[in-house]
């Protein structure tokens, strides 16, 4: 009886199921042509069919719900705790469906390279495409002969997280897929199969990838007992191997970490930054391409892609996991909404950008600023605009009330690192504080929000500060206590240059009165230049500016978006 | 971070139980090593072995704590002496604490340097009276810490280390600091002392930093070897191993590459490793990181009070946070809830890792800002807080409750000396963020205490002025330098603001402005010194200056110096017309308060002159301008000058009229010092009354006799009053108050008496370097031999008095000219007619020139050598005559007419005397 009032359950769910995607998708579609169209030139008709579907949804979901819960009473086996639940619908956040992707080939070379340090922590937000990576790096890395490598992911297996013992059954399995293990063995046993099998001559190579390892609370035995007995075991195991390499993955990692072995971690290290990039433009296009060549139906030009990849990449900050997910509402639609009445290209509107980002976007902010305090919150929207920032920028900008704090401006750099764990402290090359996906993300809510109001204004404010500092002022014109080095000097001016352009693109100056003015900008700001060799020294200066600003990614690209290609090299010679 | 347990030093500790184990011995050690090397930590360990004992060797044993001169207060006097009495208790140094607030209270009531050196001296005494004391019954262990170059240097710490440690008994005594060696060698003549050299731990002590981490033996070593041992950089390291990643180079080089460094790279590896360790260990997500940062710039004072006003957290929430804090291994406190970053972690701080927090110190300057807020407050709840206890002081005053007045007055001092420490860190924080602000607020802070006599506050002032010298500009420098020469002058030490003035007359040389106000102020002191010449010269060079350069406004104020100058070397005449030349500018430039001061002093010039009239006219007017100004104190002032002309004059009522005025005024005030000066003058003023009263009465009734009697006792209660204040508030006319009364005592026909007091005036004539009154007593002692007929004792004192002579012949001409006549007296005496004779001829023309101080009458002094001549045969006599008169007229002195006329009418009169004796049979 009660098994096939189980069965019919479970049809009627699969119903329920296919009822809510035929119906989201047409609120989705309803949803974009209310975001396209101004209010008051909507039909009435429209407004109610739009309130319509989305009743309709709400009481899908409803009764999916019911139904589940129906199910789960039938089947206490299946019963999960409160617990659990929140886990499972963490993992669902966690996990996008990043199948498709060809990116991070820079980090793989990275990770693959003999250089690579033994011990590696990725400790990225979620979304941005670590488990991706690791599932990458884990099949070719087991494709190669003489190599082995042993994935396991805390999300996928939750039986690990239980206890040590079933850690290590787990993780044995998972080493050597035909062993038995008999009952009631001992973790000695275990340790010894783990540490045998991994230690074994025929291997040049090693990897072990321990992923998802956020998901084991601080308190979990079995994580204490990784970052101690675990690695050691493994440290010793794996002597053996001509390389062996461990790397630990999972949310902020490093802090929850309380091991000794502590100093021995490495974070990745790719160019000049640090953790996982955020996708550009190009990654997007592929994405674009492989989504409308697997499914052989959308039809897009190049042009095409490429506009829309910028628009994508603006509005997600890079995210990897937005972007799917606009990715795959772009998809549902065939790309062939219009997104801009007034325009005949794939232009974003700013309805539309708003859309995104409340749809895609602040979830996923959400979850990344997750149990961080609103006045913190606050102010890390206001200093996303900047690409680092210091005590000094935060108090200019509390003087400024860009930012409500009256603590001491150290005390909001505490509270941003140890709240939201997006910022990494500062270091002599680089005397401010930077995280790139998650600043990119808030940036694009800056830019749409309001308008765009206030991110305009914190711009210009930027420009006059970098202005002054430069100048060896304070923002209120007082002299600073202590006047910035040459080098500060070159890093303010290329700061300065990274707003000056953000600013020229937010007033769509057209090229050529672009070009004046970012040249009358570093003219002026390089007059100000003072070098410790005096007049001989200014020249090399200016010279390592050019260097600076051309190393400078983000410039470059913002310089060739203001003022094109051919101009930037142009202008970079005149200094 | 909790605190390592000590480790090694086995030697070390050794040496000083030795020391602690023989009985009745005193032993000073001196601990040296760089920052971080453990020196503190060896006096706590010190501290912690001996803690327990009580007892040692059946003799009670007392270990203080430490005693951290990392404090603003330690520059305040008596401050460190204070510090040991707290750890070896209050109750053992009550004398001390009595004379201490003795020496607290003659600040507050203004007392004249002297009084307060003379207290400092007493409170000195009693410490190490009442230590010794205490330690002939209880085995000392004294420990100093953070002996630094901040403050060795420092009045109070040289006091403490020269004059109390050489003095104290059955102590070891061990002081530790960065600056061990130089205060070593400085003590070396003075103390025996021995010197503990901390180096870095050796490796097998350094490893117990590292238990328990699991750290490879190899990985151990090399952080041994990158610390130097230093155990505060060991704590950091194995703080550091718990939590992060250390530099590549450390993980992947062996101990032996590391070793095989060039001396270069392994420099700048060490500085590297610092430079990680301390931004691993603060880093940016540790909660506490902010108040350590904070720690290392607000390095005089971390308290959860100065924590709460920046944070605007609760008192609960602050004192949370501190305690949590003083956890940490390189966190020290200090009494009263202070809570201070170890020398070496702040400097570290402060070097690594606040440039990379706050790259243009915009964080730390309003950090400063903020401090200096929570300061002003503070001490405006203090002035608060002071004010009502004043209160609470004069009801139990008026109660009569002295028990709780001494209570009482004794927290009032604290806390006032607490304000000044609070006040002066809130000059150094403003120091540290804008030097040159900081200057003119120092300037002006030491010129109020200079105003006030506030000792304590200015030591400190000067401490600070001296360590931010190199950072001020040139304004600054001398603003602050100009006020350091004016304070080491009101406190006597005339030589040091000398060579301040001279240095600063140096710098600013193409500075007229400056050059004028440098040259006046060591004119000034020159004065002090008596190298008037010089100060005359400087005085002529400054007004060259204002002239040439038209700084006019100066010009009467140098004039007026220059009067001052004058009329001290005895230079009336010129005194007169530099005081003339003041007012003349000083009306075109309509200067009130100067003009008025300039016809005082010109009144007093006239006086000494004998010109009373003129006197008399100039004080009048002086008297009446500042009527119009309503400066009281000045009228007042003006009353006790007219008394003394007046005196001069021998108009004895209107004299007192004027004083009695004065010392209304000045009671009123409960001024001291002008109290003590103004019943000298009228004490002195009661007896040329008296004398006069009694020479010229031939005959005297039962009244006269009473009169006279009582008009010397009032002579005599008015000194003996003056000199009672004299002592605490006017020590540098004390000598002259007790010489006077050593007339009243010869007056009354007590010779020995006077000469007794006369001794004590000369020692305090000594003490305080009077050389107008050293000169004075000693000519006493000739009168009184001369009155005792004893003529050759007289030439032994005259002989007493010949080295002063070339200093003083111009400015106390008249002494020496009244010297001379006495020599002259005594040579007639024992037969030698020729000194005699010639002495006479030189003293008189010089003793009508320079006037008698005001009354001095020539014709009394000519009294004294007519009995001499008219003891003469006619013949003799005569050709005597003939000689004086002779010398009288050839002088080359400018004697005024008047006394020109006396001098003549002298010579007739010993004239006629000599030829009625020749004839006298020719009158039958």
């Amino acid at each position: 009886m009660e098994y096939d009032k189980k069965i019919s359950l479970n049809k009627e769910l699969q119903h329920l199921n296919n009822l809510l995607e035929e119906a989201t998708k047409t609120l989705r579609e309803l949803e974009l042509q209310e975001a396209s169209v101004p209010r008051a030139e909507q039909e009435v008709n429209f407004v109610r069919k739009l309130k319509d579907q989305k009743e309709k949804v709400e009481k899908i979901q409803n009764d999916i719900v019911q139904k589940q819960e129906e199910l789960l009473f039938l089947d206490p086996e299946s019963k999960k705790t409160e617990n659990s639940k929140l886990e499972e619908n963490t993992s669902k956040i966690r996990g996008g469906d990043t199948d498709f992707f060809v990116n991070r080939n820079r980090e793989l070379v990275e990770l693959s390279k003999d250089t690579c340090p033994p011990f590696i922590i990725l400790r990225d937000p979620a979304g941005y495409g670590k488990t991706y990576l690791l599932k990458k790096l884990h099949s070719n890395f087991s494709s190669i002969g003489g190599h082995k490598s042993v994935y396991i992911n805390f999300d996928e297996t939750p039986q690990a997280r239980t206890s040590i013992y079933n850690f290590l059954c787990c993780f044995l399995n998972i080493v050597d897929t035909k062993i038995r293990i008999p009952e009631g063995t001992s973790l000695a046993w275990l340790q010894n199969q783990i540490s045998g099998n991994l230690g074994h001559f025929s291997y040049k190579n090693v990897l072990v990838i321990i992923d998802s390892l956020d998901l084991l609370s601080n308190e979990n035995e079995v994580l204490a007992y990784i970052w101690n007995d675990f690695v050691r075991t493994l440290s010793k195991s794996l002597q053996g191997a001509q390389k062996f390499r461990v790397i630990f993955s999972g949310r902020y990692i490093e802090s929850l970490w309380k091991g000794d072995w502590k100093h021995n971690l490495r974070k990745l290290q790719i160019g000049a930054g640090e953790g996982l990039a955020p996708f550009d433009e190009n990654v997007v296009v592929e994405a674009i391409r492989v989504i409308c060549e697997r499914k052989n139906k959308h039809a897009v030009s190049d042009l095409d892609m490429e506009i829309i990849a910028r628009e994508v990449v603006q509005v997600s900050g890079g995210n990897p996991k937005c972007i799917m997910q606009i990715l795959n509402e772009l998809d549902t639609l065939n790309f062939k909404i219009n997104l801009d009445i007034n325009s005949s290209t794939y232009y974003f509107s700013s309805e539309i950008k708003r859309k995104f980002i409340r749809d895609y976007i602040d979830p996923e902010l959400d979850v990344i600023l997750r149990g961080v305090s609103p006045s913190v919150r606050e102010a890390l929207i206001v200093l996303s605009a900047f690409r680092g920032f210091n005590s000094s920028t935060i108090l200019a900008l509390a003087k400024a009330s860009f930012i409500k704090w009256s603590d001491t401006p150290s005390s909001l750099l505490t509270a941003l690192v140890s709240e939201t764990h997006l910022i990494t402290g500062p270091n002599e090359q680089s005397p401010l504080f930077s995280d790139r996906i998650a600043r990119l993300m808030l940036v694009s809510k800056l830019q749409n929000d309001n308008n765009g109001f206030d991110y305009n204004k914190i711009t210009q404010f930027a420009i006059d500060l970098y202005k002054q500092w430069n100048a060896g002022l304070d923002v209120d014109g007082s002299t600073l206590p202590n006047r910035p080095s040459d080098q500060l000097q070159l890093f303010l001016i290329k700061e300065g240059l990274y707003h000056y352009c953000e600013w020229i693109l937010l007033r769509k100056v057209n090229p050529v009165v672009a070009l004046n003015e970012i040249r009358d900008y570093l003219t002026s700001q390089v007059k100000l230049l003072i070098s410790p060799f005096g007049e001989n020294g200014i020249s090399d200066l200016v010279e390592q500016l050019k260097n600076k600003v051309e190393a400078d990614a983000q410039v470059v690209s913002l310089l060739n978006k203001s003022v094109g290609y051919l101009e930037r090299d142009q202008l970079m010679e005149s200094l | 971070m909790q605190e390592k347990t000590f480790v090694g030093r086995d030697a070390e500790i050794k040496r000083v139980e030795y020391a602690v184990s023989i009985p009745a011995s005193r032993r000073i050690f001196f601990v040296n090593g760089e920052g971080g090397i453990g020196k503190t930590r060896f006096l706590q360990e010190i501290k912690s072995r001996y803690y327990s004992f009580r007892q040692f060797a059946n003799v009670p044993l007392v270990v203080s704590d430490l005693v951290d001169l990392a404090n603003l207060g330690v520059y305040v006097p008596l401050n460190i002496e204070y510090a040991v009495c707290k750890n070896f208790g209050i109750h053992n140094f009550e004398k001390f604490m009595v004379a201490r607030d003795d020496y607290a209270k003659f600040q507050t009531m203004h007392a004249s340097v002297e009084t307060l050196n003379q207290q400092l001296r007493i409170c000195y005494e009693t410490f190490v009276e009442e230590y010794n004391s205490f330690s002939s019954e209880n085995r000392c262990v004294l420990l100093i810490d953070t002996v630094d170059i901040h403050i060795i240097e420092s009045d109070s710490f040289v006091n403490f280390t020269q004059k109390i440690l050489p003095q104290l008994q059955n102590s070891v005594i061990i002081l530790a600091g960065r600056e061990c060696i130089s205060v070593q060698k400085r003590l070396k003549t003075l103390l025996d002392s021995d010197m503990i050299q901390l180096e870095g731990l050796k490796t097998t002590d350094a490893k117990s930093f590292f238990n328990q981490l699991g750290l490879s033996a190899d990985l151990e070593e090399k952080l041994i070897f990158l610390t130097d041992g230093r155990p505060i950089l060991l704590g950091l390291a194995s703080a550091w191993m718990e939590k992060d990643i250390p530099l590549p180079v450390i993980s992947e080089a062996t101990l032996v590459e590391l070793k095989s460094f060039s001396n270069e790279k392994l420099i700048a590896l060490k500085e590297e490793f610092k430079h990680a360790l301390i931004e691993n260990i603060l880093k940016l997500d540790q909660k506490d990181h902010p108040f350590i940062l904070e720690m290392a710039h607000l390095q005089k004072r971390y308290t959860p009070e100065i924590l709460a006003f920046i944070h605007e957290v609760s008192a609960e929430e602050a004192e949370m946070i501190v305690t949590r804090l003083s956890n940490l291994f390189f966190v020290k406190m200090l009494p009263d809830f202070v809570h201070l970053l170890h020398d070496e972690m702040r400097d570290l701080v402060r070097q690594y890792l606040w440039p990379t927090v706050d790259p243009f110190g915009v964080e730390r300057k309003n950090l400063s800002q903020k401090v200096q807020e929570f300061y002003l407050n503070k001490i405006l709840y203090i002035d608060s807080q002071l004010e009502k206890m004043i209160k609470e002081i004069d009801y139990s005053r008026e109660v009569s409750d002295h028990i709780s007045l001494l209570s009482k007055a004794r927290t009032f001092s604290d806390i006032q000396r607490y304000k000044l420490v609070l006040a002066s860190e809130r000059l150094f924080y403003l120091l540290e963020q804008n030097p040159d602000q900081g200057a003119s607020d120092l300037a002006r802070e030491l010129e109020k205490s200079i105003k006030q006599s506030t000792r304590d506050f200015s030591s400190i002032l000067v401490n600070l002025a001296e360590t931010y010298a190199n950072k001020f500009n040139v304004d600054s420098y001398y603003k602050v330098n100009f006020q350091v020469a004016r304070w080491k002058r009101s406190i006597g030490e005339f030589r040091d603001a000398q060579t301040i003035l001279e240095r600063l007359g140096e710098h600013y040389a193409d500075n007229s402005q400056k050059q004028v106000s440098i040259l006046q102020t060591l004119a000034i002191t020159q004065g002090d010194l008596g190298q008037t010449r010089d100060a005359l010269e400087n005085l002529k060079e400054a007004l060259r200056i204002c002239e040439t350069q038209k700084i006019l406004g100066t010009i009467p104020q140098i004039k007026s110096n220059e009067g001052m100058i004058l009329v001290s070397m005895g230079k009336i005449a010129e005194g007169v017309d530099a005081y003339n030349e003041c007012i003349l500018r000083c009306e075109e430039l309509a200067i009130d308060d100067l003009a008025a001061s300039a016809m005082n002093n010109i009144g007093y010039a006239y006086s000494i002159l004998g010109d009373h009239e003129s006197a008399l006219s100039f004080c009048e007017s002086a008297l009446g301008r500042r009527e119009l100004l309503g400066d009281t104190q000045a009228i007042a002032a003006s009353h006790a000058t007219l008394g003394s002309v007046y005196r001069d004059m021998s108009d004895f009522d209107l004299a007192n009229l004027h004083y009695q005025h004065a010392l209304d005024h000045f009671t009123a005030m409960d001024d001291k010092f002008w109290i003590s000066r103004i019943r000298m003058e009228r004490g002195l003023s009661k007896l040329l009354e008296y004398e006069e009263k009694f020479y010229r009465s031939t005959h005297r009734s039962a009244t006269t006799v009473n009169m006279l009697r009582s008009l010397l006792d009032e002579s005599e209660n008015d000194i003996k009053e003056s000199i009672a204040l004299g002592k605490s508030y006017n020590r540098k006319e004390l000598s002259k108050a007790i010489h006077e009364m050593g007339h009243v005592y010869w007056e009354r026909e007590d010779l020995n008496g006077a000469e007794k007091i006369w001794k004590e005036s000369l020692e305090v004539a000594f003490e305080t370097n009077n050389l107008r009154y050293i000169l004075e007593n000693l000519v006493g002692f000739c009168e009184l031999d001369l009155d005792r007929h004893l003529y050759s004792k007289v030439l032994n004192h005259r002989n007493a008095l010949t080295p002063y002579f070339e200093e003083t012949k111009e400015s106390h001409a008249l002494l020496w000219s009244r010297l001379a006549k006495m020599e002259g007296i005594a040579a007639f005496h024992n037969g030698d007619f020729d000194t005699a004779f010639q002495k006479f001829g030189y003293s008189f023309p010089t003793l009508a020139k320079h006037g008698g101080w005001g009354r001095y009458k020539i014709t009394i002094e000519l009294e004294s050598i007519a009995g001499i001549i008219d003891s003469l045969d006619s013949i003799e006599a005569l050709k005597w005559c003939e000689f004086l008169k002779a010398e009288w007229n050839a002088t080359t002195v400018v004697v005024p007419d008047r006394y020109k006329r006396a001098l003549n009418m002298f010579i007739s009169d010993r004239e006629i005397k000599a030829k009625r004796r020749q004839k006298p049979a020719s009158l039958n």
